[in-house]
């Protein structure tokens, strides 16, 4: 039954209609088209959408803000001075209101970013892990996106690379990335968004690993305002010998849904998925993640640390998928919840799905507020209780942060851990 | 070593022929005309001679099943059902109670005799002899409860014949067919029917409100711990119908009653359907054990036919320190479709769910528990075993679930699944929801074949490979089978003897 339009549902018809003559003859023109129909056949995904029983987008985005216009480079320029990189030497490739800005970015050494809407971007890795894809957050991005960049890593990334997203308005911004790296290639990477207080941000990111390629994907969602949505579909295949560590780091205001689409495909390959959430003052903190094993020999970890107080919400989605064919494949997710206090609300929901009979597969899902022995036990050694509390809420959550080896990464991302519990544990 | 072409072979040559049920008797039997409609459940009713207000009741179910759709969101597969094509009421026709085993029907003896009722309950079942009256084979007076199963035998749509209620009428306990018991207990109907699962809690238990045909009711008084194991034995018998029961046990206040259910039916080309409501009440201190070892006709090797099992279950304890236990052992259908839960109302209340459901052919399982913690320290556990075979599809789904008052609430899930064969699929989807930082839950699942390490194990101690596999098998249900009553785990063994033989070769 197909539901009457919300009005968010009518304004990106709208949208859709008036940019639909900018990219008329653009070499993603059918793909958009087709993306947009999709979409707008199904609207904004609701409740009754099992994917997103706990995250009703139909209701919750009532009142869209308009699209971002093209933001003045100075603009940027003047927010991003206010932010250094979160790591000494990153290269920053910076997107504006969703569009690639070249004189603010650099490109380490290896590294070639091209404007996904330049005529000379080389597309052949673009659309290819989307393609057939129903979510209704990648379709709404596919058909509506105002720009984006194309990364190609050919070897080892000559530095990290922080890619920023920058809102100059609370607008809706829909941006994209598409990123490959070649085969035996390194990169590291850190995604954060900086500006606006209550942008509507829809993002979306496909990687693309060759064989034996590595990647560190970090993704900070921090919203600046309970007015901010930060909504975002990374879509990724790892081919044989390649690794991928991602890390959703979540702490901030508003309602935030991360989404992973994970198809690992090759022998040997392993993709490590952790997500830290700190979900305090009223914040909604939505987790989704689909693996798909599709190989012999496979593996993948997930690991979920969430913290809940203060009216917060966390749901962590995780679903394992395990392809008849992936025989030895060893997938294990565990998703634990610590209530701060008496307020919050957490789903977990660990999907196994299995066709293979030769496999390892496990989940585990733990919610509760702190256990009382750890405390007793630090209390017996002198701590002061309010002390002995935080080290371990503090300790929980940072447990997500096993697989970041660069220690000063790893320091400044548990400090922003550390300052999102400080309002909620004393 | 599961995963070796032989044992697929194996397999693929075994399980759902084995059905050992699948059998027809011959009996002349009444039934409602075809079809779904305010005459036929007018139809039903006065066949069962109910009051006005039932008739009310059955009627705006059916109203209110008009408007609704059938779910799809199960992980099951079915072509769609036209309900309008099933007899919704079938019954053999009585005739007066033969006098001695001579002059029984030897059809229905021998039904029984295949279905494996005792002996000495097979007597009563046939009506040689009454209720009360001394048996040859029943020695009541040295043993005057031990080892008695009282037995409420629906065949199709009615209840044939209850057992002991005289005994059990002795001690209070009510235990007689929901039919009767809306004839001869309104008072007890009205108050508690549709209170656990309301008339249009989903389709198909607003299906069964509007036509449920027959099932057992079950009133334990206050304090009253029930002196023999009850029992229904449900059969679907006749061609084209629909069997919907319904079953309502009520636990005054600190009695207790261990309730048990089997089922079975022929086999046949067609998919028949079997839509049953089982309510559960538990009051202040009382405990209501209930078991299942269910085993309709699950289809033939190329998935032709078999019983689609779309059952609401549903356990309610409403007083303080209530517990509602639920055990079930699952080998039949081809579609299950089920999820025994309890909402734990009262405070201090607790909720059991143990489960081995066993995939075969192309049977699919979509099955599992919800526990719903509404009261102060409440606590639940889910033991839940799935085995798939063949290309069979099985998948357990629960949700766990804390209210913001559900302060000190506690549950513990395990839920693991055996994959013998490389065409068939588990699927584990639990939910588990907690709104108060007081509530301690714990999930756990995984997924495996049977391991080689295990096997090497046995077979280097002189163990034959196939009992090898028996052994693992066994250990990985033991959890389960522990919880039922005697004579069921021996049957529940037999059960999983049954679908994993030859899985090994």
């Amino acid at each position: 039954m197909k539901l009457t339009p919300t009005d968010a549902e009518t304004a990106l018809a709208a949208l859709y209609d008036a940019k639909k003559a900018d990219f008329a003859g653009a070499p993603l023109a059918a793909a958009r088209e087709d993306a947009f129909t999709r979409f707008a056949e199904a609207g904004l995904p609701h409740r009754r959408i099992e994917a997103y029983k706990y995250t009703d987008l139909r209701a919750r985005l009532t009142d869209l803000p308009p699209a971002a216009a093209e933001a003045g480079e100075e603009n940027v320029a003047g927010i991003l001075a206010g932010y250094p990189p979160l790591v000494e030497g990153a290269a920053r490739i910076v997107i504006a209101n969703g569009r690639y800005v070249p004189g603010l970015s650099a490109a380490p050494a290896n590294v070639t970013v091209t404007s996904i809407l330049d005529p000379a971007a080389d597309l052949s890795a673009v659309g290819i892990l989307v393609a057939g894809n129903d979510d209704p957050l990648t379709l709404a991005n596919l058909g509506l996106f105002e720009g984006g960049v194309v990364i190609t890593v050919a070897g080892e990334a000559g530095a990290p690379i922080e890619i920023v997203h920058v809102a100059t308005a609370d607008a809706l911004v829909m941006g994209r990335v598409a990123m490959s790296v070649s085969a035996d290639g390194r990169a590291s990477v850190i995604e954060r968004t900086l500006g606006s207080a209550a942008v509507v941000e829809n993002g979306l990111t496909e990687l693309t690993l060759k064989e034996g390629a590595h990647v560190d994907w970090i993704r900070l969602v921090d919203g600046k305002s309970d007015k901010a949505v930060e909504l975002n579909s990374f879509h990724t295949e790892v081919p044989e010998s390649a690794v991928l560590n991602h890390l959703t780091l979540t702490t901030g205001l508003g309602l935030a849904r991360s989404q992973i689409f994970g198809h690992v495909v090759g022998h040997d390959a392993e993709a490590n998925f952790r997500a830290a959430t700190v979900a305090v003052g009223k914040r909604h903190a939505d987790n989704t993640l689909v693996i798909r094993h599709d190989a012999v020999g496979s593996r993948s970890t997930e690991i979920f640390k969430s913290a809940i107080g203060e009216g917060g919400t966390a749901i962590i989605q995780g679903r394992i998928f395990v392809e008849k064919d992936a025989q030895k494949t060893d997938s294990k997710m565990m998703s634990n919840a610590l209530f701060l206090d008496d307020t919050g609300e957490v789903v977990n929901k660990p999907e196994l799905e299995i066709f293979a009979d030769d496999v390892i597969c496990g989940h585990g899902a733990t919610s509760g507020d702190i256990d009382e022995d750890p405390v007793f036990y630090l209390r017996a050694r002198g701590i002061p209780e309010a002390t002995a509390r935080r080290l371990l809420t503090e300790a929980f959550i940072i447990e997500a942060l096993d697989l970041v080896a660069d220690e000063a990464l790893n320091d400044a991302l548990a400090e922003r851990i550390r300052t999102a519990l400080a309002a909620v544990v004393a | 070593m599961p995963a070796v072409q032989e044992t697929i072979d194996r397999v693929a040559a075994i399980d759902v022929d084995k059905y050992k049920y699948g059998f027809v008797t011959d009996i002349e039997s009444e039934k409602a005309p075809k079809g779904l409609s305010e005459e036929v459940i007018a139809f039903i009713s006065a066949k069962k001679d109910e009051p006005k207000w039932m008739l009310d009741w059955r009627l705006d179910a059916y109203r209110r099943w008009q408007t609704m759709d059938e779910p799809t969101w199960a992980a099951v597969h079915y072509p769609k059902i036209d309900f309008n094509d099933l007899y919704y009421y079938a019954a053999p026709k009585m005739k007066d109670a033969p006098k001695s085993l001579d002059e029984v029907d030897p059809e229905l003896l021998r039904t029984y005799e295949k279905l494996g009722i005792p002996l000495k309950e097979q007597e009563i079942l046939a009506g040689v002899r009454k209720q009360g009256e001394p048996s040859d084979l029943d020695d009541a007076e040295a043993n005057p409860y031990g080892g008695n199963v009282a037995v409420d035998a629906v065949f199709d749509s009615v209840s044939v014949v209850t057992t002991f209620k005289k005994e059990l009428a002795k001690a209070g306990v009510i235990f007689c067919s929901i039919s009767e018991a809306i004839r001869e207990h309104p008072d007890l109907i009205q108050k508690y029917l549709g209170t656990v699962v309301p008339q249009s809690d989903n389709f198909y238990a607003t299906l069964n409100s509007a036509v449920f045909t027959d099932g057992s009711f079950v009133y334990v008084p206050p304090g009253v711990r029930c002196p023999m194991e009850l029992s229904t034995y449900f059969r679907i018998n006749e061609m084209n119908t629909g069997q919907f029961e319904r079953t309502l046990i009520i636990a005054d206040k600190g009695s207790y009653v261990s309730y048990l259910e089997g089922c079975t039916a022929p086999q046949r080309d067609e998919n028949q359907l079997h839509a049953a409501v089982v309510e559960l009440i538990a009051l202040d201190d009382a405990e209501i054990k209930y078991s299942t070892v269910q085993n309709w006709y699950p289809g033939d090797s190329e998935g032709k036919g078999g019983i689609y099992n779309f059952v609401t279950k549903r356990g309610d304890c409403r007083g303080a320190r209530s517990k509602i236990s639920w055990t079930q052992v699952e080998t039949g259908s081809a579609i299950t479709w089920k999820y025994p839960s309890c909402i734990l109302r009262g405070d201090d209340s607790r909720g059991e769910f143990y489960s081995i459901a066993i995939s075969n052919g192309y049977q699919q399982i979509d099955s599992g528990t919800k526990m719903i913690h509404l009261g102060k320290n409440t606590s639940s556990r889910i033991i839940s075993k799935g085995i798939a075979a063949g290309k069979s599809m099985n998948a357990y789904r629960g949700l766990v679930q804390a209210h913001r008052k559900a302060t000190g609430a506690r549950n513990f899930t395990q839920c693991d699944s055996l994959l013998i064969g490389d065409q068939c699929a588990a699927v584990t989807i639990p939910y588990v929801e907690s709104k108060n930082g007081k509530a301690q839950f714990e999930h756990e699942a995984t997924t495996s074949k049977i391991s080689d390490d295990q096997l090497f194990y046995c077979r280097a101690r002189g163990i034959g490979e196939e009992e090898a596999v028996a052994l693992i098998v066994n250990g990985f249900v033991r959890d389960v089978i522990q919880q039922l009553p005697m004579e069921f785990a021996v049957e529940a063994q037999k059960l999983i003897g049954v679908s994993l033989e030859g899985s090994v070769g």
